[in-house]
C-alpha cells in the first residue's frame, strides 16, 4: 500500500508538473485565448491555491490546539495563549460574518490593524532600530576582525549616504555628494552584484528542483527521497 | 555325543555350544570346515591375485581393517582353525584336560633361575595347547625327531613316516615349512632346509639330523655340560614309535640317563626362542613333570637341557645369561660382521633380562631378516651341511658335529663337539676354522645376527611381528595370506613423488594400490564444500574505523551542550542608546527641526516610475498589490503616498490584491484611513476601489490572477462579485489593468510578482513601490527592465514628493530621519571605537600586561 501510494504521488506530481510546464508553453491560442493546456493550467493553479488557503487553516487549528493544550495543563504563559485563542476565535467569527455583512467586518478589521497591529509591529521595529545600533557598537568587541570592520564599514557608509546629513549637508566634490556616490556604489553596484548571484542561483535551483521533480528523481511529495 | 573340544583351550565342551564356555572362543567355525580351501597356496605359487573376499566374510571379534600404520592386532582366529594343518589340529585335539594341572608350564625367565610359577592354558597359543596331551596319548605319532628327543632308541626310517605324511607332516616337511617361513617373500625354501630334504629323501630327515644320530648313539659323555637346556620329554613313552628313525637312535634322556651328546642348537636356553613354540612348550612341559634341576649360575635352563648339560666334569655356565656357552662362544666369535648362523640354527643369545619368548627368536630373526633370504638364495652354494663331525673342542660341550665346526676357534675354547652344521663350501674342508665362512661371504641376515641387534628386537619381535608375518608368502595358506597387514604390502612397494600424492587404497581387495580409482567421478575431486562464514571479515583497523565512524555518527545526534558566554551587556548602555535613537528621532518630528538639507535628484528609477505614472490610462483600472507588512507600513506608506496622491488625482480606479493576510487591511486603512496625501481623495471600498482580497497560493497563486484574474479571484472582501464592479466588468486578463503596482518590503514576494506575471502584462508597467531593504533584491529587476519604475525607501519618496508631487509624509519624516541616520552612525562609529579599545585592554588584562 505505502509502495503504491508512493508510486501515485510521483506520478501524479510528474503529470501535474508536465501540465503546468504545457500551460506555459502552450497555453494559448493564435487568437490569445486560453487553449485546452492554458485552461488546465488555471484549474490545477487554483486547487493549489484553495489547497494553499486550506494549509493556512490547518496552520491555524494546529496553532490553537498547541495553545489550548498549554491551558489545558496550566503551563508557564498559559494567560497569553488565552488571550491567543480569544483573538482567533473573535477574529474567525468577525470573518465569517463578514461574509453576510461587509460592512461591519471592513470597520472591525480596520479598528483591529490600527489599534493593534500596527502599533505591535511599528514598535518591535523601533525597538530593532535600537538593538542593531547596539550591536554594531559592540560588533568589534566581540569579534574584531577583517570581515567585521568590512560589514560595519559598509553600514555606516550605506547610513550616511542615504539621505543628506543634518548640518552638512551633501559632502560633495566638484558637486557630486561623496557620501552618496559612495552609497549608491555599494547599493547599486556591490550590493546588486551580490543580489543577482544569489537571483541566478535561486533561478537555476528552482529549475533544477522543477527538473528533478518532473523526471521523478526528487519526490518530495512522499515519493520516498 | 562326543564332546567337542575347544581349538583355542583345548577343554571339552558340550556339543551343543558354539562357543567355548571356559575360554569364549567360537567353537563352530562359521566356515564350513570340510570345505576344501581352494585359495592354498602351494610351494612356487605366487601368493598374489587371490580372491580374498570370503575371508573378508568372516567376521572376528574385533576386527578391523588393518591400515598402513596400524600396529597389528591380536585376533580371534577360532574360525579359521579349521585352516590349520592337520597335524597341529591333531595336536590340538588330543589336549586332555586331565593333564592342564599337571602340565602348568613354567614361564621360563631367563633371569630368574627359580622356577616359574606354572602358567595357565590361556597363556598357550592355541595352536600349541594341544601339544600339552601330546605325550599322555599312546597312540599320538610323534615325530621320529622328537621321539629321539624324548630319549627312544634310534629307530630306524620306518615306512609309517613317509606315509604318514599325509596326515602329519614329516620332518623333511616340518623342516621345509620353517624354511619357508624364514623367507617371507622367498618363494623357495632356505638352503639351510633344502639340504637335509634332498640328502635324504628317503627318510625326510635332514643331513644335520642324520649326522645326530650316530653321535648319539655313540653315548659319549660330554666333555662339558651343555649349557642349552635341551628339553626333556616328559614322558619317555610318548610316542615313541612315531618317532623319526633318527630321534628314535637318540639315547633317551632322562635325569639318569643323561644324553650322551649334545643336541643342536634347538635346545638353547633360547628354548623358548630358538625353537617352534609347540617345541618349547614341549620343553616346558618336561619341566613342569619333572622337579626342576637348579641350574648352575642360577641360569634359566631348561632341566632337560640341564641333565644334558650337566654331566660330571661339564663346566656349566656361570655367566648368569640364558646363553648357552658354547652359543655365546660362537657369537663372540663371530663378530660382528662375521655373519651368523641361518636363522634357523640361530642360537644367538638373547639378553638375559629379555622376556620369556613365546616365540623363538630364530624364527624372530628371520621375521626381522626378510629381506636376506634373497641372499641366502645367492649364497646357498657358500654353505653347505657337513655331516662329519667336527672335532671337539676342548672346554666345550658335547656340541653337535656342525656346531663344532663353529665353536672350534671360539676363544673361550668352551666349544665340544659342535657338528659343523654350517661350513664355508669355498674348498674349506670341514673342521677347519669356521670363521671364514662368517667372516667372508656372510649374507646379509647373517651378519644382523649379532648380539646387540638380538638384544635389541625379542621384544619387539616377541610383541609386535607375529610369526604369520614373515612367513614365506609361497607357503601360507591363502586365509594367512588375506591376514596379512596391509603396510606388509604398501611398505614394499617404492613409491614416486608422483604416486605419493596419489590416493592409496586402504581397504578391500585394492588395499595398498596408489591411484587406481579415480579421486572423484564426473568433474573432479570431491570434496566437503567449503564453510562460508557469515561473519564480517574485517581486519583490526576497519573495526577501528568503524568504530570511530559510528561515534561520529551517533555525536551528531547528540545535543552538544554550547558554552554560554553570558554578554554582560550594559544596562545603563542600553537605556542610554535609546533615549539617544528616541530623541534624536521625536524632537526633529515633533518640533518640526528642519536641519536635513533637501534629498537629491531623484534617481533614474524614481524618474521611470514617475514617467509612467504621467503617462498612465486613467479610464483602465490599476492594480495595486499591498504586499507588506503591518511592521512596515510607516516606511511603505510614506513612500507610497506620493504616488497614490498622483494616481488618485487621476481618479484611477484601483483594483486591490495582496498575497499577505493582513494586506487586504492595510490596503482599506492606508486608502480609506488617515494618510496623508491620500485621505484627501476618500477612497471607498467597493466603489473607487475593489479589494480583491487575499490571494493565496503565494507565487502559483499570483500566476493565477495572471493568467485568469476573474476565474481566481471571484468575490471581493465579502460576498459580492468582484468583477461586478463598473471599474472591473472591461478585465479579462491581466493586461486588462492600466499597470500593476506592487507595494512590498519583501525582495521574494517582488520578485514572484515580476516574475509570474510578466508574460501576461502585454506592455502594461510594472512598477514598485519597495521598502529599502528590498531595494537590492529588486534592482535588478529594474535595471533588466522587467519593472518600469522602482520608488524604493523614504529618500526616494522625498525626491519623488520634491519633484512631482506636494510634500507629505516623506517630507513629514525626512529631519528626523537623517536626525536619526546622523545619531546612529555616530553611535556606531564612536561605540565601535570604544569596543575596539575595550577589547585590546581586555587581552592585555588576560594576558598579564604583555600585550
Amino acid at each position: 500500500m505505502k509502495r503504491i501510494v508512493q508510486v501515485w504521488s510521483t506520478a501524479s506530481a510528474i503529470a501535474f508538473g508536465l501540465l503546468v510546464l504545457a500551460g506555459y508553453l502552450f497555453g494559448h491560442n493564435p487568437d490569445g485565448k486560453l487553449s485546452f493546456l492554458g485552461q488546465m493550467q488555471v484549474f490545477i493553479l487554483n486547487v493549489a491555491i484553495v489547497l494553499a488557503g486550506f494549509a493556512v487553516l490547518i496552520g491555524i487549528a494546529n496553532l490553537s490546539l498547541v495553545h489550548f493544550n498549554k491551558i489545558r495543563r496550566a503551563q508557564k504563559g498559559a494567560l497569553y495563549s488565552l488571550l491567543l485563542i480569544l483573538a482567533m476565535l473573535g477574529t474567525f467569527i468577525i470573518g465569517v460574518f463578514s461574509y453576510f455583512v461587509p460592512q461591519l467586518t471592513g470597520q472591525y478589521f480596520t479598528a483591529a490593524l490600527n489599534a493593534i497591529i500596527l502599533p505591535v509591529e511599528t514598535s518591535l521595529m523601533a525597538i530593532l532600530a535600537v538593538t542593531l545600533v547596539y550591536a554594531s557598537i559592540r560588533l568589534l568587541r566581540r569579534r574584531f576582525s577583517l570581515l567585521s570592520v568590512l560589514f560595519l564599514a559598509a553600514a555606516l557608509i550605506v547610513l550616511l549616504g542615504t539621505a543628506p546629513l543634518p548640518f552638512l549637508g551633501n559632502i560633495s566634490l566638484d558637486g557630486v555628494s561623496i557620501l552618496g556616490s559612495a552609497r549608491l556604489f555599494l547599493s547599486n553596484v556591490m550590493a546588486t552584484a551580490g543580489a543577482r548571484g544569489i537571483l541566478i542561483g535561486v533561478a537555476l535551483g528552482t529549475l533544477t528542483v522543477g527538473l528533478r521533480i518532473l523526471i521523478g528523481s526528487d519526490r518530495p511529495y512522499g515519493g520516498g527521497k | 555325543m562326543a564332546n567337542i573340544r575347544c581349538p583355542m583351550c583345548g577343554k571339552p565342551n558340550p556339543p551343543e555350544v558354539e562357543e567355548c564356555k571356559y575360554c569364549g572362543a567360537r567353537i563352530k567355525p562359521m566356515l564350513s570346515p570340510k570345505q576344501p580351501d581352494p585359495n592354498s597356496i602351494k610351494p612356487g605359487e605366487k601368493p598374489i591375485k587371490r580372491d580374498t573376499s570370503e575371508f573378508e566374510k568372516v567376521k572376528l571379534a574385533d576386527q578391523g581393517t588393518i591400515r598402513p600404520g596400524d600396529a597389528p592386532t591380536k585376533k580371534n582366529t577360532a574360525e579359521l582353525e579349521q585352516a590349520l594343518p592337520s597335524w597341529l589340529r591333531t595336536l590340538r585335539e588330543d589336549k586332555s584336560a586331565a593333564t592342564d594341572g599337571n602340565n602348568a608350564l613354567e614361564e621360563p625367565a631367563a633371569d630368574a633361575p627359580e622356577p616359574a610359577a606354572p602358567a595357565s592354558p590361556g597363556d598357550l597359543p592355541d595352536w600349541l595347547s594341544g601339544l600339552e596331551d601330546a605325550k599322555s596319548v599312546e597312540d599320538e605319532e610323534v615325530p621320529d625327531w622328537l621321539a629321539g628327543l624324548r630319549g627312544e632308541k634310534p629307530v630306524p626310517a620306518t615306512p609309517s613316516a613317509p606315509e604318514s605324511k599325509g596326515e602329519d607332516l614329516s620332518a623333511s616337511d616340518w623342516s621345509a615349512r620353517l624354511g619357508n617361513l624364514s623367507g617371507p617373500a622367498a618363494p623357495e625354501p632356505s638352503p639351510a632346509f633344502d639340504a637335509p630334504a634332498e640328502s635324504s629323501p628317503a627318510t625326510g630327515e635332514p643331513d644335520w639330523l642324520q649326522s645326530l644320530q650316530p653321535a648319539g648313539s655313540v653315548a659319549e659323555p660330554p666333555a662339558s655340560a651343555p649349557s642349552a637346556p635341551v628339553p626333556a620329554p616328559s614322558s619317555p613313552s610318548a610316542g615313541e614309535d612315531n618317532l623319526p628313525a633318527w630321534l628314535s637312535g637318540l639315547p633317551a634322556i632322562s635325569p639318569d640317563n643323561k644324553p650322551p651328546f649334545e643336541t643342536p642348537a634347538e635346545p638353547t636356553p633360547e628354548s623358548q626362542s630358538s625353537g617352534p613354540e609347540w617345541l618349547n612348550e614341549l620343553k616346558k612341559k618336561a619341566e613342569a613333570t619333572e622337579p626342576p634341576l637348579p641350574a648352575a649360575g642360577g641360569e634359566n635352563v631348561p632341566d632337560w637341557l640341564t641333565n644334558v648339560g650337566s654331566a660330571p666334569g661339564t663346566p656349566s655356565s656361570s655367566t648368569g645369561e640364558s646363553v648357552p656357552e658354547w652359543l655365546s662362544n660362537l657369537e663372540a666369535k663371530s663378530g660382528p660382521g662375521a655373519g651368523t648362523t641361518p636363522a634357523l640354527v640361530n642360537t644367538g643369545s638373547l639378553p638375559a633380562d629379555s622376556p620369556a619368548g613365546d616365540k623363538p627368536d630364530w624364527l624372530s630373526q628371520m621375521k626381522a631378516d626378510v629381506n636376506a633370504a634373497e641372499e641366502v638364495e645367492k649364497h646357498k652354494d657358500d654353505f653347505e651341511v657337513v655331516s662329519e663331525p667336527a672335532a671337539p673342542a676342548s672346554g666345550t660341550g658335547p656340541l653337535p658335529d656342525w656346531l663344532s665346526g663353529i665353536q672350534r676357534d671360539a676363544p673361550s675354547s668352551s666349544g665340544g663337539d659342535v657338528p659343523a652344521l654350517i661350513t664355508d663350501n669355498n674348498g674349506n674342508p670341514p673342521g677347519e676354522q669356521p670363521d671364514t665362512a662368517f667372516s667372508m661371504d656372510a649374507p646379509d641376515w647373517l651378519s644382523k645376527l649379532k648380539p646387540d641387534q638380538n638384544a635389541d628386537k625379542p621384544v619387539e619381535n616377541d610383541e609386535e611381528a607375529p610369526a604369520v608375518d614373515n612367513i614365506d608368502a609361497s607357503e601360507l595358506p591363502s586365509w594367512v595370506q588375506a591376514m596379512r597387514p596391509v603396510e606388509a604390502v604398501v611398505s614394499k612397494a617404492t613409491t614416486t613423488p608422483q604416486e605419493e600424492n596419489q590416493v592409496a587404497e586402504q581397504s578391500g581387495p585394492l588395499a595398498g594400490l596408489r591411484g587406481v580409482l579415480p579421486a572423484g567421478p564426473g568433474l573432479g575431486p570431491l570434496r566437503k564444500p567449503p564453510a562460508y562464514t557469515t561473519k564480517l571479515q574485517v581486519s583490526d583497523a576497519q573495526q577501528r574505523y568503524a568504530s570511530f565512524l559510528e561515534r561520529l555518527v551517533a555525536g551528531e545526534s547528540e545535543t552538544r551542550r554550547v558554552e554560554s558566554k553570558r554578554l554582560t551587556s550594559s544596562r545603563l548602555w542600553r537605556w542610554l542608546i535609546t533615549a539617544v535613537l528616541f530623541l534624536s528621532v521625536g524632537l526633529p518630528l515633533a518640533f518640526q527641526i528642519n536641519v536635513v538639507p533637501a534629498a537629491p535628484a531623484p534617481s533614474d528609477a524614481v524618474s521611470a516610475a514617475a514617467d509612467q505614472f504621467s503617462h498612465l490610462d486613467s479610464s483602465l483600472p490599476v492594480l495595486v498589490a499591498f504586499d507588506y507588512d503591518p511592521a512596515l507600513s510607516g516606511e511603505l506608506e510614506a513612500t507610497a503616498a506620493p504616488i497614490f496622491d498622483l494616481l488618485l488625482s487621476k481618479t484611477v480606479p484601483l483594483a486591490v490584491i495582496s498575497t499577505s493576510p493582513t494586506g487586504p487591511a492595510l490596503a482599506d486603512d492606508f486608502l480609506s484611513g488617515n494618510t496623508p496625501l491620500v485621505m484627501d481623495y476618500k477612497y471607498v471600498s467597493g466603489q473607487q476601489y475593489i479589494n480583491l482580497g487575499y490571494l493565496a497560493g503565494g507565487p502559483a497563486g499570483i500566476s493565477a490572477f495572471a493568467m485568469e484574474p476573474k476565474n481566481t479571484m471571484l468575490y471581493n472582501g465579502g460576498s459580492s462579485q468582484a468583477w461586478s464592479a463598473p471599474s472591473l466588468q472591461n478585465v479579462q486578463h491581466l493586461s486588462d489593468f492600466a499597470a500593476v503596482i506592487v507595494l512590498t518590503d519583501n525582495a521574494d514576494t517582488g520578485r514572484n510578482w515580476v516574475e509570474q506575471t510578466k508574460s501576461y502584462l502585454a506592455g502594461r508597467p510594472l512598477i514598485m513601490i519597495i521598502s529599502a531593504q528590498a531595494e537590492p533584491m529588486i534592482r535588478p529587476y529594474f535595471d533588466s527592465g522587467q519593472l518600469k519604475g522602482m520608488i524604493s525607501g523614504l529618500a526616494d519618496a522625498k525626491a519623488f514628493e520634491q519633484s512631482y508631487t506636494r510634500p507629505g509624509p516623506a517630507q513629514y519624516y525626512w529631519n528626523s530621519f537623517g536626525i536619526g541616520l546622523l545619531i546612529s552612525v555616530l553611535l556606531i562609529g564612536l561605540g565601535s571605537l570604544w569596543s575596539i579599545f575595550a577589547g585590546w585592554r581586555a587581552r592585555r588584562d588576560k594576558s598579564g600586561g604583555e600585550v
